[in-house]
């Protein structure tokens, strides 16, 4: 895997807790009783289109530890991406209960989910989604703007979070001005800038060239390693799967047992 | 980096389009300003500084229908009265009926004349004295002389079209206004030499009158009306602000004429801020998505687009504002600037034709300055052409461009708040739909659009 800048290594990991001085209770109470950080019980969706009905999702039963990394694989339209929608609280089950970090999101009215994404949950996109106009760092800021965070106390996690994914030379640059798999390493970075326990990726390599796809995995292995970040990556790919711990197949809306995979595959 | 940081970013993310937007909500907001300005100096003309005891009496019917010449020792002898002057309006033509050749003539008696417009002094003892001595003599007013270049001797001739006379005045001299008044543009005549051209002691238009006190009026004007009454030639005695106010009722409803316009500058320009914010944020679908994933809320992304549409419109309502503060009370700047205006629009068409037409030869050097450079070569040449008029231009004034109904085109406070409003209204209002749509949208579909 490529190199991505991690020499600051531990001091850096160590400034992100510190630099997050907003009050953000865990949502465990205690860490010691940190255990299962998602949890889907007979979840379902159906998506009802003219007088068809599709059943992306069908009573999937998932449990998903701290610390893991877990990769969701299978066919184009197993349902996936609908379980990480699930899980990330901007989608809601048709039936059954999801759970994320002790939240029932069933439960929570659309502004409490919002919230609550922005303080326990980083989002990284296929396609980046960067804001063409703001700086690197400014886009690292982005969502640590909803924090009650000082300027100064921003800027610096902002700051942290680049230097994390090896990026804090490039702080002032626009999307424009990076490759894509800088691009990539920014939008990871402004994902973690909230310090969430909970990363959820969406095909994160699947815009990227094998080198920058290499680079973007080993940050991501680093957050699970050494940061201690709980990831959940929608994949394609076999090979960035294998940087997960554990590998997850769907198959027509149904979870497969762990170690089974589709046919065909 | 601040939300507020970030709405501005984002208003000024497409700089050709907010500037096509601000500029068509300054160039509406001069239109709206320009003709609310014209309506408040209409019904609203400036007070004088100090309380006016002077009021007309005139025909109860009609001005063209004069009053009897004895009338002003009627009016003399009542309680209260302090002065009588007859006026008669001449109209006439000078040179031509171009509007830059209007200005008021008056056929006046002068001693009493300046007795009762006490806020006009003749220049010197000796022009007045050679103003009341010389039958066909004149005086004009400073502004005329600045206009005209008149000097004392020269002969004014106007021909006459409300009368059957021709007079051929000769200036003797010039008289100045000692207050804020509009009335430096006048030209007075001994009504003596009218009544000689026309063979008759003439009725006049109006008799001018001086009360004691400005608070006289408020009694005295209905006694007048009283003691006219049934009379052959009844009465109507005013301030001279309702005077002023007669000429627009003569107009018709201009009041609803103009806020009618307004009403529909004031809509299109809405539409059009409205358009381009609905363009605007469907462009960026997938970034509000994004934004509602990291956890910004409904409020937040309502607040945002509003937050830009306010931008937008603060940066054009600015513009027309403050262009509108320069431009209307110099009438010669304003005709070249529309001027630049509509030659800048038309080269800009022009340019944008050419891209257009040439698109398929990628090659052109001509397509390649149409499209790169059109809008500042379409800048470049509005700006010289304004720069040209108004170096060449004969100075031009409001009153006499608009017949004697506008004096002045001074922007008042309250339409530049009027401005101000609409401003914060377009804002909001061409915002407020796609915001609150991009609130509405699931972060999914949002997503789904590009992925």
């Amino acid at each position: 895997m490529g190199q991505v800048g991690f020499d600051q290594g531990e001091n850096t990991i160590s400034h992100l807790h510190q630099n997050l001085g907003y009050e953000k209770s865990s949502p465990f109470g205690s860490l010691l009783e940190m255990a299962i950080v998602a949890q889907t019980t007979h979840v379902s969706k159906v998506y009802k289109l003219a007088a068809a009905e599709v059943v992306a999702l069908d009573e999937v039963n998932i449990v998903v530890n701290e610390g893991d990394f877990l990769a969701l694989m299978g066919p184009s339209g197993s349902g996936k991406s609908t379980l990480l929608h699930l899980i990330a609280g901007i989608d809601r089950p048709s039936s059954g209960t999801c759970s994320v970090l002790n939240f029932n999101l069933g439960t929570m009215s659309e502004s409490e989910l919002a919230k609550w994404r922005n303080q326990y949950v980083g989002f990284v996109f296929q396609s980046f989604n960067l804001v063409p106009v703001l700086s690197a760092l400014e886009n690292v800021e982005l969502p640590l703007l909803l924090t009650g965070l000082s300027s100064s106390k921003r800027k610096a996690q902002a700051k942290t979070a680049l230097e994390l994914v090896g990026l804090a030379d490039r702080m002032d640059h626009t999307p424009r001005q990076l490759s894509g798999g800088q691009q990539q390493r920014i939008a990871i970075a402004r994902a973690i800038a909230t310090d969430p326990q909970l990363i959820l990726c969406d095909e994160p390599t699947g815009n990227l060239d094998s080198v920058s796809a290499d680079a973007v995995l080993e940050i991501f292995h680093t957050l699970n390693t050494q940061l201690g970040k709980t990831i959940i990556m929608v994949t394609h790919d076999p090979h960035a799967a294998r940087a997960a711990k554990e590998v997850r197949y769907l198959e027509k809306g149904k979870l497969l047992p762990a170690g089974e995979k589709p046919k065909d595959w | 980096m601040t939300l507020a940081t970030y709405m501005f970013k984002n208003a000024l993310r497409n700089k050709r389009r907010t500037a096509l937007t601000a500029i068509s909500l300054a160039i509406s907001l001069t239109v709206v300003i320009f003709l609310k300005t014209i309506l408040l100096q209409m019904t609203d003309p400036p007070e004088p500084k100090r309380p006016s005891a002077r009021f007309v009496v005139r025909h109860r019917v009609s001005l063209t229908m004069g009053l009897p010449r004895s009338n002003e020792q009627k009016i003399r002898e009542m309680e209260g009265i302090v002065d009588v002057t007859p006026m008669q309006w001449f109209q006439g033509i000078y040179k031509d009926e171009k509007p830059e050749n209007w200005f008021a003539r008056f056929a006046v008696d002068p001693d009493s004349f300046f007795r009762v417009y006490d806020n006009l002094k003749p220049a010197s003892e000796e022009q007045f004295q050679a103003f009341r001595k010389t039958r066909t003599g004149c005086l004009v007013g400073r502004k005329l002389e600045e206009r005209y270049g008149f000097k004392i001797g020269d002969t004014i001739t106007i021909r006459g079209d409300i009368f059957d006379a021709n007079p051929e005045l000769k200036v003797v001299g010039f008289y100045d206004v000692t207050d804020d008044q509009p009335m430096n543009d006048w030209l007075v005549f001994q009504i003596k030499y009218l009544d000689e051209m026309l063979g008759e002691t003439t009725r006049v238009s109006s008799f001018f009158a001086l009360a004691d006190s400005p608070q006289r009026l408020e009694t005295l004007l209905p006694a007048i009306e009283e003691r006219f009454r049934n009379s052959d030639a009844e009465v109507k005695a005013e301030t001279e602000k309702a005077f002023q106010m007669s000429f627009l009722e003569m107009m018709g409803n201009v009041t609803g004429l103009i806020n009618t316009l307004v009403t529909v500058v004031v809509f299109a320009v809405l539409l059009i801020a409205a358009s381009t914010m609905a363009l605007t944020i469907k462009e960026r679908t997938r970034e509000v998505a994004t934004l509602k994933a990291l956890g910004f809320s409904r409020g937040h992304i309502l607040g945002l687009v509003v937050g830009e549409g306010i931008i937008v419109s603060t940066i054009g309502g600015l513009l027309g504002i403050g262009g509108s503060y320069v431009v209307l009370p110099r009438p010669g700047l304003l005709a070249a600037c529309a001027a630049g205006a509509i030659v800048a629009i038309i080269i800009g068409v022009l340019m944008m034709a050419i891209s257009f037409i040439l698109e398929m030869k990628q090659d052109s050097k001509v397509r390649f300055i149409a499209s790169k450079y059109g809008a500042i070569i379409a800048i470049c040449i509005g700006v010289v052409i304004t720069g040209l008029l108004v170096a060449t231009m004969p100075t031009l004034d409001w009153l006499s461009m608009s017949g004697g109904y506008v004096m002045a085109m001074n922007v008042r406070p309250q339409t530049g708040l009027l401005g101000l409003g609409i401003t914060v209204v377009v804002g909001v209002f061409s915002s407020f739909w796609p915001a609150f749509q991009a609130s509405r949208m699931s972060v999914l579909d949002g997503l789904r659009k590009v992925d």
